[in-house]
């Protein structure tokens, strides 16, 4: 204390220094001061507007547009995959607190609009967070029916944002070709996945303004940066034919008790176009997660990791282009093309099918008993001879052999658009008995998918096109983006021994193997094949070919994987089926039937003759080609028909036999349906004519199965279906 | 060691305006700490931490008020001593950029507290330099003139290598200050100047890490790439702006509650709580509060007649200054980011200590030119 004041008089000069400059300190922090507190007001009073701005879209970086994914059409136009208008409700919990609106009745309203829980949405809506769903995916009009109350009630911090969802209108059609989306719209198998960059789109956003809280002014100015909606695409697809495909396919497999399945394919021979591609069996494309046969809807959770795994190995597989098989018989016309191309042997030349021994193992013919001896090279591919095939192979020598197989594109993948796509598997490095039994199609595998482009290029004068699914992409007025032409990979072989294929594999339709195949009025070239898996018992039943033989536009291939019905032979079971698929395949591309009229029966219409007098009836029905007898015991000029079996509008044979009744019969006239197994078309025909009964004729051959059982009571009239087979034409 | 030359009593010699003023500051910045943690998973633990850290520091803050001051003139070598080899240990042991992610390795860890060897040094270097500036005006040797330029210059060194500009910066502003009522001449810090601008433009481009660039970088346009480098300023500026005259009030603030919308809204970026939640009166309350706090303390300074005192209030007062106008004016856009706190409000222990001990020290000065 003493010591400061003696101290303080000395330095007066010093202190007063000293205050001053402190002074000059306190001056500057009150104008920093000042500076800092303007600086606030300038933030918080001038550019607050726009900060409360960028607050808000800060806060609303989730709430996007999601662009309208493109659809998927055929090559004529039709819907396949479309994006539906749909609608999501989200909520803004934050904006809820800080609005008037009592969430309580939010909710309240929500579920009753919604058909949801109200304490679910409640537990939401009360939430301290800036964003929740409350729904997914709902129909435009509830949405729409949301959108007006929000409007009506002014209600802040509920939205409904439009997004979209997939629908496919034709359920399973093309399912394994078109694959399906995911819960985000996106692509997971299939063309949805593979085109997914061309469907998806880019996504918009929206900006609202917003008041002083933050809160969305319920009339604010919206600004939408918009979606940019994704392509479509048009598939070399055709509806109607892979509608065929399914249809043909689905009874075959069902009717031969096939285990595994089977598939079928047709492309058009020319351009490697895919025009349709069946698996079955299929799945709906709008439910691809229902439990499949075995599982309890209840135990099922189709989202499940197994789940997804086990339907990624079963129904959702491709098995055109995701499974690999033994083609058996069907390659031999791939032997024979190679053969002739390189002129090891000529169809004329004398062969002969006696046992041929390679590497200590012994190949016989199938017809082991009764081989066909000596014959020519045309005549062992009509019989399918396996040791002409061997000793044609060691002919084109081993190294020739595998790199006119690879020619032929049975080593590298086709490169179709579809994700999934197997390889073959061949020996690596392969020996004289790997060769001999390859030469009839045995011990390696490929894809269906190749065997059908290989078959293509015998058809189409030897080129080997790759096959495609997509044909062009375009924007929603129908201008083409992009446009997929046909790709020749490679000729193979030449014109020339192109049309020797196409007239042997002819051949082996009209008089060989593959009569099943017989289609009246078209012609058919294909080849049988029947392969043993690896397994024992289990075999494929398949048939390879094309059609027209002279100027052939498709090529269709079906394959019955583990047949366990009547037969397991693919001339037996494959052909009819292929022959099917054709013959309704051209009908319906419009080719004209050729040839010989007695080899098919003319359909007819049955007319609506009710209520005609019996003058009039008999007139329409000879105008259509029908026979008659008339039935009841009114008399007059004027007596109509009041009934008439078979009924108006069923196609029957020409020549078939309507029943006209004068008055309805207390006991209309049954028959019991007589055993036609094993007899001729001819027997056939005789034995129902005799009951009063019209046929409808399935293949030819002789009776493998009838409509109705035999006992079974029938009515007079009615058309009985009849199946008819070759069989002494196996494998 | 108490003040027992004093007749008058402790009561009228304590400084109830300064404490009071510290008081509201305290209280205020720990209901918005309470408000910005709120929606933070570490909150709890946060707000334990400042709750013992306040409670600690009042305690320390009327010891210190109650001692006498100039035993600090000895006392402060021990400690500057202490805190000197703190600040080298963290340089090779210390925590920070790697494992948790802050700027500097300025941290230690004592059996899992951590905390800051700077800031305590803060008041050690406080009570050391301005006592060795008393000495050389009282009796001018070059020997003198040498070790006060070295206790100067090596805490600021060392804090400089640990990459922590913001802490460095802090004890620049505090030397100068102390040197400017030292009464150097004007032309000395004329000289001083350009040789400082010299030094910052050499350390710009050889010295300066590139993240303390880019906080300087930043400044320049913040709004311009919100997701780069401005990140931190645009974020805490649209805080702020959208808080308007009153705000959104405590714990309703859009940003503030939402994780990640304001970058450390318990500690840097506090202010902007302040500014979303309180809007602009909180925001003009938190400086008018800390500014008379800043005046009332170079009042003390003016008033004392012993240099000794007028020197170390000066110097604490600036670095408490210096803190205060760094943190706001970083949330405002005005200054670079730095990892600087804002006094009494932010959430750190080691920080609240110092400023209690600070306000302490400065109220034993107060308390003698009373008693005098």
């Amino acid at each position: 204390m003493a010591r400061r004041t003696k101290k303080a008089k000395k330095p007066l000069t010093e202190q007063v220094k000293r205050k001053n400059r402190l002074l000059v300190l306190l001056i500057l922090s009150a104008l920093v001061a000042a500076a800092l507190l303007a600086r606030v007001a300038y933030i918080q009073f001038v550019m607050g507007e726009e900060l409360r701005k960028s607050a808000y879209r800060q806060q609303n970086n989730g709430r996007i547009l999601s662009p309208t994914r493109g659809n998927i059409y055929d090559r004529t136009g039709n819907e396949l995959a479309v994006s539906v208008a749909v609608d999501n409700v989200t909520v803004s919990p934050v904006v809820i607190k800080n609005t008037s609106n009592d969430p309580a009745e939010i909710a309240e309203k929500l579920s009753q609009m919604l058909g949801f829980k109200v304490e679910d949405i409640l537990r939401l809506l009360v939430k301290d967070s800036e964003f929740e769903i409350i729904a997914r995916k709902i129909d435009r009009v509830k949405g729409d029916e949301i959108r007006k109350w929000i409007d009506n009630d002014h209600i802040s911090g509920v939205y409904v944002v439009s997004d979209t969802k997939r629908y496919y209108p034709n359920n399973e059609l093309a399912a394994h070709i078109l694959g399906f989306t995911g819960a985000d719209n996106q692509g997971l198998f299939g063309i949805e996945a593979a085109m997914e960059s061309y469907l998806k789109g880019m996504p918009g956003k929206v900006i609202t303004e917003v008041d002083k809280n933050g809160t969305e002014l319920p009339f604010a100015v919206k600004t939408e940066i918009k979606a940019d909606d994704g392509l479509n695409l048009v598939l070399t697809i055709d509806r109607n034919l892979q509608r065929i495909a399914e249809e043909v396919l689905a009874k075959g497999v069902e009717e031969n008790k096939a285990a595994g399945g089977g598939t079928a394919i047709i492309a058009d021979s020319r351009t490697g176009e895919i025009l349709a591609m069946a698996s079955y069996p299929s799945y709906n494309l709008n439910e691809p997660r229902i439990n499949p046969v075995g599982y309890e809807a209840s135990e099922w959770d189709g989202y499940s990791e197994e789940a997804t795994d086990l339907l990624s190995k079963t129904r959702w597989r491709n098995e055109s282009l995701s499974k690999t098989y033994e083609p058996g018989s069907t390659f031999k016309a791939v032997i024979a093309a190679m053969a002739l191309e390189m002129g090891v042997v000529d169809l004329d030349d004398i062969v002969d099918d006696y046992p041929v021994e390679v590497q200590g193992h012994t190949i016989y013919c199938w017809a082991k008993q009764y081989p066909h001896g000596e014959e020519t090279f045309r005549e062992a591919i009509y019989n399918s001879c396996n040791p002409v095939f061997v000793k044609v192979s060691q002919d084109i020598g081993i190294d020739r052999f595998y790199e006119y197989v690879d020619l032929f594109g049975f080593m590298d993948k086709t490169g179709i658009e579809i994700p999934g796509e197997e390889n073959s598997l061949f020996h690596s490095e392969p020996m004289e008995i790997d060769m001999a039994v390859a030469s009839f199609g045995q011990r390696f595998t490929i894809t269906p998918l190749q065997l059908v482009s290989a078959y293509n290029a015998l058809a189409n004068g030897g080129y080997l096109m790759k096959p495609y699914l997509v044909k062009e992409i375009i924007d929603d007025e129908g201008n083409i983006i992009e446009r997929f032409e046909p790709e020749v990979v490679r000729q193979v072989i030449s014109e020339e021994t192109s049309d020797l294929i196409r007239e042997v594999l002819e051949g082996v339709v009209s008089e060989g193997t593959g009569k099943n195949a017989f289609v009246p009025g078209y012609r058919v070239a294909g080849k049988t094949g029947t392969s043993e898996t690896t397994e024992e018992d289990v075999y494929t039943a398949s048939f390879c070919g094309f059609a027209p033989a002279d100027n052939p536009l498709i090529t269709v291939l079906v394959i019955l994987d583990d047949p366990r019905g009547d037969s397991v032979y693919g001339g037996v079971i494959a052909a009819p089926l292929m022959g099917e698929i054709v013959e309704k395949s051209l009908e319906y591309l419009q080719v004209p039937r050729k040839g010989d009229e007695d080899y098919y029966e003319v359909q007819a219409l049955v007319p609506d003759i009710t209520g005609y007098t019996m003058a009039e009836a008999v007139s329409a029905l000879k105008d259509s080609n029908l026979e008659y007898v008339i039935r009841g015991d009114a008399n007059g000029e004027d007596v109509a028909v009041v009934y008439q079996n078979p009924t108006a509008g069923e196609l029957v044979s020409e020549k078939s036999v309507i029943y006209l009744y004068k008055n309805l019969p207390e006991e209309k006239p049954f028959v019991s349906m007589p055993d036609l197994r094993n007899m001729t078309i001819g027997e056939v025909k005789n034995a129902l004519a005799g009951l009063g009964l019209n046929i409808r004729i399935d293949g030819s051959g002789i009776c493998t199965g009838q409509e109705y059982s035999s006992g079974t009571k029938i009515e007079q009239g009615t058309v009985v279906e009849v199946k008819f087979r070759y069989l002494d034409t196996v494998q | 060691m108490f003040n027992k030359i004093s007749n008058v009593s402790i009561l009228a010699k304590f400084d109830f305006v300064l404490f009071i003023l510290v008081g509201t500051i305290t209280a205020l910045g720990f209901v918005v700490l309470r408000s910005a943690t709120a929606s933070m998973n570490t909150g709890a633990s946060i707000i334990r931490t400042q709750i013992i850290s306040i409670i600690l520091g009042a305690v320390i803050c009327i010891v210190l008020a109650l001692l006498d001051y100039q035993y600090f003139k000895y006392l402060g070598y021990i400690f500057y001593g202490l805190t000197l080899l703190l600040l080298i240990y963290v340089l090779f042991f210390g925590y920070g950029r790697e494992v948790e992610g802050i700027g500097s390795n300025s941290w230690i860890s004592i059996s899992g507290f951590m905390f800051q060897p700077s800031e305590p040094a803060k008041i050690a270097y406080m009570m050391t330099v301005p006592a060795l500036l008393v000495k050389l005006k009282d009796d001018f040797r070059i020997s003198t003139l040498v070790l006060s330029i070295l206790a100067a210059v090596i805490p600021i060194v060392l804090i400089l290598l640990q990459s922590d500009l913001g802490t460095g910066t802090v004890f620049i502003v505090g030397l100068l200050a102390v040197v400017f009522i030292y009464g150097i001449k004007y032309r000395y810090l004329l000289i001083g100047g350009v040789f400082a601008v010299g030094a910052a433009a050499l350390a710009w481009f050889y010295l300066l890490d590139d993240y303390q660039i880019n906080r300087i970088k930043a400044l320049i346009n913040p709004m311009q790439d919100v997701e780069g480098i401005a990140y931190q300023t645009a974020k805490a500026r649209i805080a702020i702006g959208s808080g308007k005259f009153s705000g959104s009030g405590l714990f309703e603030g859009l940003q503030s509650q939402q994780n990640g919308a304001i970058p450390v809204k318990e500690s840097d970026f506090i202010y902007s709580v302040i500014g979303e939640e309180l809007g602009f009166l909180g925001a003009v309350a938190v400086i008018l509060l800390m500014t008379l706090i800043l005046l009332w303390c170079l009042r003390i300074a003016m008033k004392t007649q012993d240099k000794y005192g007028a020197f170390m209030v000066t110097g604490l007062t600036s670095m408490l200054a210096f803190h205060f106008i760094e943190n706001v004016g970083m949330n405002i856009g005005l200054l670079p980011v730095t990892g600087i706190p804002l006094p009494f409000i932010s959430a750190g222990g080691s920080a609240m200590l110092m400023y209690f001990a600070a306000i302490g020290i400065i109220m034993s000065v107060s308390a003698s030119s009373r008693s005098s």
